[in-house]
């Protein structure tokens, strides 16, 4: 019986949690100029 | 990556939201010839080859299973990383994969459901860039001690 061929795999995986972006698409003063436009 | 579902379960642990993780215990290894979506999806795995016969995979476990006598393949994390200590072993081809080994995921079920985690397959050395394997009739597809990693960078 042929013995089988190993063949080597990797998974060398890192996940970069200094990255983790905070959206400030919506600050207390953005939300006042668009109260304020939506105003108007 | 994280997919979806799990990312959100962690994100409800940091923020109070949920009291733990819910898991089934059990963890699987398993491969893929696609490239897994973010939510998991289009995680292809070689089950049968182009003419549909079957390859022999299945899903390795590699956490402890009492039943076969083996305790986890992956060591106790430390420094935020964790990686195998024993090597992880994929049954032997019974014929060709469909196409190359792109991709690895890790599972909570033997079969089906969505993959917690996703990444592709690597060169053994840094920079850590893709490298699908191919796997044919006879042959089988082997991590060695040390060769399956995943670190919570924190630098």
């Amino acid at each position: 019986m042929d013995m089988p061929k190993y063949k080597e795999a990797c998974g060398m995986a890192k996940i970069d949690t200094t990255s983790i972006k905070i959206d400030l698409s919506l600050t207390p003063e953005k939300k006042k100029a668009q109260a304020k436009t939506n105003k108007n | 990556m994280i997919t979806t579902n799990k990312a959100n379960d962690i994100l409800e642990l940091f923020f109070g939201q949920a009291k733990s993780l819910v898991g089934s215990g059990k963890c699987y290894l398993a491969l893929s010839t696609t490239t897994p979506n973010a939510d998991g999806s289009n995680f292809t795995e070689p089950y049968t080859d182009a003419g549909g016969n079957d390859t022999g995979y299945t899903r390795v476990q590699i956490n402890i299973n009492e039943a076969q006598q083996y305790t986890n393949k992956m060591a106790v994390p430390e420094n935020g990383s964790i990686t195998n200590n024993m090597e992880i072993v994929f049954p032997e081809a019974l014929v060709n994969y469909p196409a190359d080994i792109t991709h690895f995921g890790v599972f909570d079920v033997k079969e089906g459901g969505t993959p917690l985690y996703t990444h592709a397959l690597t060169t053994a050395v840094e920079p850590y860039t893709a490298q699908p394997v191919s796997i044919e009739a006879g042959e089988v597809l082997l991590f060695r001690q040390g060769s399956l990693s995943l670190t919570f960078a924190q630098e």
